[in-house]
């Protein structure tokens, strides 16, 4: 997802094994809230062993110009990889 | 079902100032292959989109490979995958100036762009303007 002036919501949902070629993997925000609530980003077991990472910078969360990010209660961020 | 429809700007609906509803089975894709060069396959100024149980499947655009959501508009979705869409911004959704969407149970699978694989947004500043809820990426 990528995210300008605008402002998202996520609850109990998961993401599973989305990988990017370049910058991140996951949301990036410019100027923008996302809150995030009863949720799961997660790699599966060797997912990242099997993809090109070489040009992403950022697990999941890329944050620019006064972007906010809210982790709320029972959400979980686990085996992610990225270059940086 | 719309299958294999090519458009200029839009490959499937076009509104304006409108409302769509939409419901179908989603074991059966029905939106599949629509191409677009320049634009989307359901593009929205000002409308209202109510769906259940779709399934889009290979559809691909400019901006948006499903939904192109502008000027005020308001997509609620429920039980719908969206399977192999692409575009170059938002592989799913692109939502610009003040729109929203509210997409509930929602299985995204492989959808691919260059910005924004489900969503690229810009100026929604309207509070939780674009909702996921129990959905799967």
């Amino acid at each position: 997802m990528q995210l300008m002036s605008s402002q998202a919501f996520v609850e109990h949902s998961t993401f599973q094994d989305n990988a990017a070629t370049a910058m991140n993997h996951g949301i990036t925000m410019i100027t923008s809230k996302t809150e995030i609530y009863n949720s799961t980003v997660t790699f599966s077991e060797g997912f990242s062993d099997r993809i090109n990472l070489s040009k992403v910078d950022c697990g999941f969360f890329s944050l620019i110009l006064g972007s906010t990010l809210v982790l709320g209660s029972e959400t979980r961020i686990e085996r992610l990889k990225a270059l940086n | 079902m719309f299958k294999d429809n090519i458009g200029g700007d839009v490959s499937a609906i076009y509104l304006t100032e409108s409302k769509l509803l939409l419901s179908a089975s989603r074991d059966v894709p029905n939106f599949v292959n629509n191409v677009t060069p320049y634009g989307t396959t359901i593009a929205s100024l000002n409308s209202e989109l109510g769906l259940k149980r779709m399934h889009f499947r290979g559809n691909s655009g400019f901006k948006g490979g499903v939904f192109l959501l502008d000027s005020s508009s308001v997509l609620k979705d429920e039980d719908s995958v969206y399977e192999a869409n692409e575009a170059n911004q938002g592989g799913v959704i692109y939502v610009i100036n003040e729109s929203e969407f509210e997409i509930l149970r929602g299985s995204f699978v492989n959808n691919r762009a260059q910005e924004g694989a489900v969503v690229y947004a810009m100026y929604n500043e309207i509070e939780r303007a674009l909702k996921f809820s129990q959905c799967s990426f």
